[in-house]
């Protein structure tokens, strides 16, 4: 059968004033009808930009060279009249960041009727009808009423739901996805994942996902291509790819993909003899959404979470967006201030220091961000960014030792000295949050408080930051608050994870006994949403993950889980108590001693 | 140590080179220098004083009396000397103002985005009661409070004005910042507030401030031309650029070069700053280099 997308010998040069940039280099490509390509490679290996090409999207400085021809068309130099025609009606685009590619103030119903009356000039109402039917099939409940709401309105996972909506509007032959999943929840990842394997099998959809994320296309994928620096340096059936690569860079991978994934548990570290170093005792935090200039609104993000973090000790913190888990980190830090309860430092309440006293205190507790970049001052070089706590907390130090301590953090995570003089914006992503890292390190704390420090990344320098915080934590004994929405990356690192729901502590349990037997329903979901990186189980696992988005829960108080729970109850909807079988191991299920074995 | 001493002392110096890298930049700089240096020695090359009259020549136009190269008015004071002098105190004056609003706008939108809450509702509330106030109502209970016709009166005035709209801006920008995470990160970090806003806040500002500021400077020169003209600001026989034009736009169709030379002045001026702002905020943004 020929082939539906024929790339060939596609070169993309950006043509910048310091030198010219091969971002793609003689890449050839084909996808055939029905298939599924996954192209897997690292930020910068230019996957993105050899679709944006093909699909006519760059603009100067990019150089395009080469050819592309979508059944049998060539789509380079192809006017932008009949590009149009073919982009939206016979290619549909799923983008990365669902809530800056749909259209703020137009309502979902009429961006996805547009692309009716645009492609297939159906009549308004035709197009509404169909945009109706578009949302169902994406598994989006109560479609009419989402039809009527703007993109803020919705979830992450529904937003990127009505864009799969979007994309497929004109009926495509093609659907081009470019990280479809990267920005969202583990859960939602997999129920998207879910739903892009079932368009596949419905229809005679052909399926190219991009992304940089393995274990994404594992279920998914016929075929994976892997790119490196422009070139495509492996391409083979997924199960080849996946279980046999041939070239080193393909396995490094592969490698780094599995050890995020199902690496062995954390040996046991820190006893709990241990001092604590950072606790909460019935912490809450209620923020307060204002209505009408005059009133306000409570919005509760953190109910009655108590925790107790030992010197040396690394604990997990695990939910989904909106979980509470950056409020706790910030609550804990006193960057917020609580509704209820109090926080321990060392021991000592903190509200009973004043403003000077707790600043110096801050030396010791130190916060690593999610956006590495965002974190860092824009004005500042990395060697200013990292002295400034220094400049702080010991402002008599001489300015050589200054710089040799600012030196030395910058080599204990791995960056080299050359890196000093730079902005952040001319660091990597990688780069950007080693110095982040490094910022807090020059001050020896004893906590870390890392807040989803490695969403942000790709999947190799995971990997490396995963790895890196472990040797600190061996090698200066410090200890970690390691939050994140992927259960699967803690495994390595953290002795205990504490799972958040909707602001509400659902499990704590030292991490062995949490991956090996977990309690809580909610738990079991965490779990089950870590990809298998195995071209054979990985969609039977998506199989299971259902499609359909989870229902909303109902009413307020009572376990937060028992909307989405498979085991729910009316009892549920009385508040949880807090027990479970051992004294490290807790949750807050009122069936959990009734639950069948995981 | 060498290399990053050299990185260090470089700041300014490299501001300088990419500066001097954008050729409307260096336009810019070489034509305020221009005009600075006309402003200051110009006067002096010619014979006449600003308020001397030549009763032989009543509106001569630029080239008919030797003496007069660009013409003199009805009163047959020489226009040369006239209006170096307005560029002269109109550049002063303007300069001194917008100093002196962008400064203190800076000082008070930044306190107030940073500390937030009710201190910065208070703050802003002022400034909404003042912006209120006709400002002319402001310059005239300042011209009754200190004596008449000095420039003391012209500062006061445009600076009342000038500094409610950076405030402004700087708080909006400072509000923004304020959320993003690097400040929070040197919150955690336990950095004093006072120091987040002179490290990391103003630092962070110079983009919109520099060009708000440069287009402040040509403001100021129009308003202190509307003071003058009302007969609030410059009085005669000074000349500003702004009582100039006025002037010469009530003979313009007896004596056009009346109210060309000053315009070409001023727009030439306005140009060079505005294109120098502009040059300046790319010059400072780290992602140039």
């Amino acid at each position: 059968m020929s082939a539906l997308l024929d790339i060939r010998g596609l070169c993309v040069d950006f043509h910048t004033p310091a030198a010219v940039v091969h971002a793609v280099r003689d890449l050839t490509l084909s996808v055939s009808p029905g298939e599924c390509l996954g192209v897997v490679g690292e930020s910068g290996a230019g996957k993105s930009q050899a679709f944006m090409a093909v699909l006519g999207l760059l603009a100067p400085p990019a150089r395009v060279r080469g050819s592309a021809r979508f059944r049998g068309r060539e789509l380079l130099g192809l006017a932008a009249g009949a590009l149009d025609q073919l982009r939206g009606a016979r290619i549909g685009t799923v983008f990365q960041d669902p809530s800056s590619c749909l259209t703020p103030h137009l309502r979902i119903g009429a961006q996805i009727s547009e692309v009716r009356v645009r492609h297939l000039r159906e009549s308004a109402r035709q197009a509404r009808r169909a945009a109706h039917a578009l949302l169902e099939r994406v598994h989006i409940a109560d479609a009419a009423r989402r039809l009527q709401q703007y993109p803020h309105e919705l979830s992450g996972g529904l937003r990127q739901r009505a864009m799969i909506a979007l994309a497929l509007a004109a009926s495509p032959q093609l659907l081009i996805a470019d990280e479809p999943t990267s920005s969202l929840d583990v859960t939602v990842q997999a129920q998207i994942l879910a739903l892009l394997l079932e368009l596949k099998r419905s229809g005679s959809l052909t399926l190219v996902l991009i992304t940089h994320d393995l274990g994404a296309v594992a279920g998914l994928a016929d075929r994976i291509g892997v790119l490196r620096d422009g070139t495509l340096v492996e391409c083979g059936s997924a199960q080849q790819v996946l279980e046999a690569a041939r070239t080193p860079y393909a396995r490094a991978l592969v490698g780094a993909a599995r050890a995020l994934n199902g690496a062995a548990p954390a040996r046991e570290g820190g006893s709990p003899t241990a001092p604590v170093a950072l606790a909460a005792e019935n912490l809450s935090v209620t923020y307060h959404r204002p209505r009408w200039g005059l009133t306000s609104e409570p919005v509760p993000a953190l109910a009655e979470v108590s925790l107790a973090l030992h010197a040396g000790e690394s604990l997990a913190v695990v939910g989904e967006s909106g979980s509470g888990k950056s409020t706790l980190a910030r609550a804990l830090l006193k960057l917020l201030p609580p509704s209820a309860g109090r926080i321990l430092w060392q021991g000592a309440s903190p509200e009973t220091l004043g403003p000077a006293a707790v600043r110096a205190c801050r030396a010791r507790l130190q916060l690593i961000f999610q956006d590495g970049l965002a974190s860092l001052d824009p004005r500042q070089r990395a060697l200013d960014i990292v002295a400034e706590g220094l400049s702080v907390h010991a402002p008599g130090l001489p300015v050589a030792e200054r710089e040799e301590r600012v030196l030395r953090a910058l080599a204990q995570v791995g960056l080299e000295p050359e890196l000093a003089q730079r902005f952040p914006h001319q660091l990597s992503g990688g780069q950007c949050q080693r110095l982040g890292l490094a910022r807090a390190m020059v001050l020896e704390p004893a906590v870390l408080v890392c807040d989803e420090p490695l969403s942000a990344l790709d999947v190799s320098s995971q990997a490396q930051l995963l790895e890196l915080l472990q040797a600190l934590k061996h090698r200066h004994g410090v200890a970690l608050l390691f939050i994140t929405h992927n259960l699967a990356s803690v495994r390595a690192l953290c002795e205990r994870v504490l799972v958040l729901l909707r602001g509400r502590m659902v499990e704590l349990a030292p991490a062995a006994t949490l991956f090996s037997a977990p309690g809580h329903p909610y738990t079991r979901e965490l779990l089950d949403s870590v990809p298998l990186l195995d071209a054979q189980r990985e969609p039977e696992r998506l199989r299971r993950a259902r499609a359909s988005a989870p229902e909303e829960p109902a009413g307020e108080g009572g376990c937060p889980y028992r909307g989405r729970c498979g085991y729910a109850q009316p009892a549920c909807a009385m508040a949880p108590v807090w027990e479970g079988p051992s004294a490290e191991h807790r949750l807050a299920c009122r069936r959990w001693r009734e639950l069948p074995p995981p | 140590m060498g290399s990053s001493e050299a990185a260090r002392a470089g700041p300014w110096r490299s501001l300088a080179a990419r500066l001097a890298a954008q050729p409307s930049a260096r336009f810019a700089l070489l034509g305020l220098g221009v005009l600075l240096v006309l402003a200051l020695a110009g006067p002096l090359l010619s014979p006449w004083r600003f308020d001397a009259l030549d009763w032989r020549h009543l509106a001569a136009p630029p080239g008919q009396a030797a003496a007069h190269w660009l013409g003199t008015d009805r009163l047959g004071r020489d226009l040369y000397v006239r209006v170096l002098g307005a560029l002269r105190l109109s550049l002063l004056v303007s300069l001194c103002a917008s100093a002196v609003s962008v400064v203190f706008g800076i000082g008070y939108g930044a306190l107030a985005g940073y500390a937030g809450g009710r201190t910065d509702q208070l703050m802003m509330r002022a400034v909404d009661v003042l912006y209120s106030l006709p400002y002319l109502l402001i310059v005239i209970i300042f011209t009754s409070l200190l004596p008449r016709g000095s420039l003391a009166v012209l500062f006061v005035a445009l600076g009342a004005v000038g500094w409610l709209t950076s405030a402004r801006i700087v708080r909006a920008q400072t509000l923004a910042l304020k959320r993003r995470p690097f400040i929070e990160a040197a919150r955690a970090l336990g950095v004093p507030p006072a120091r987040i806003v002179t490290r990391h806040v103003l630092p962070n500002l110079i983009g919109p401030v520099i060009v708000y500021a440069t287009l402040t400077v040509p403001q100021m020169i129009l308003y202190e031309g509307f003071l003058s003209f009302l007969g609030l600001g410059v009085q005669e026989p000074r000349a500003s650029l702004g009582n100039l034009i006025a002037n010469g736009a009530q003979e313009m169709s007896a004596a056009p070069w009346l109210i060309v030379v000053p315009s070409v002045l001023l727009v030439t001026l306005l140009l060079c700053l505005n294109r120098l702002g502009d040059a300046l905020r790319d010059a400072l943004d780290p992602h140039q280099e």
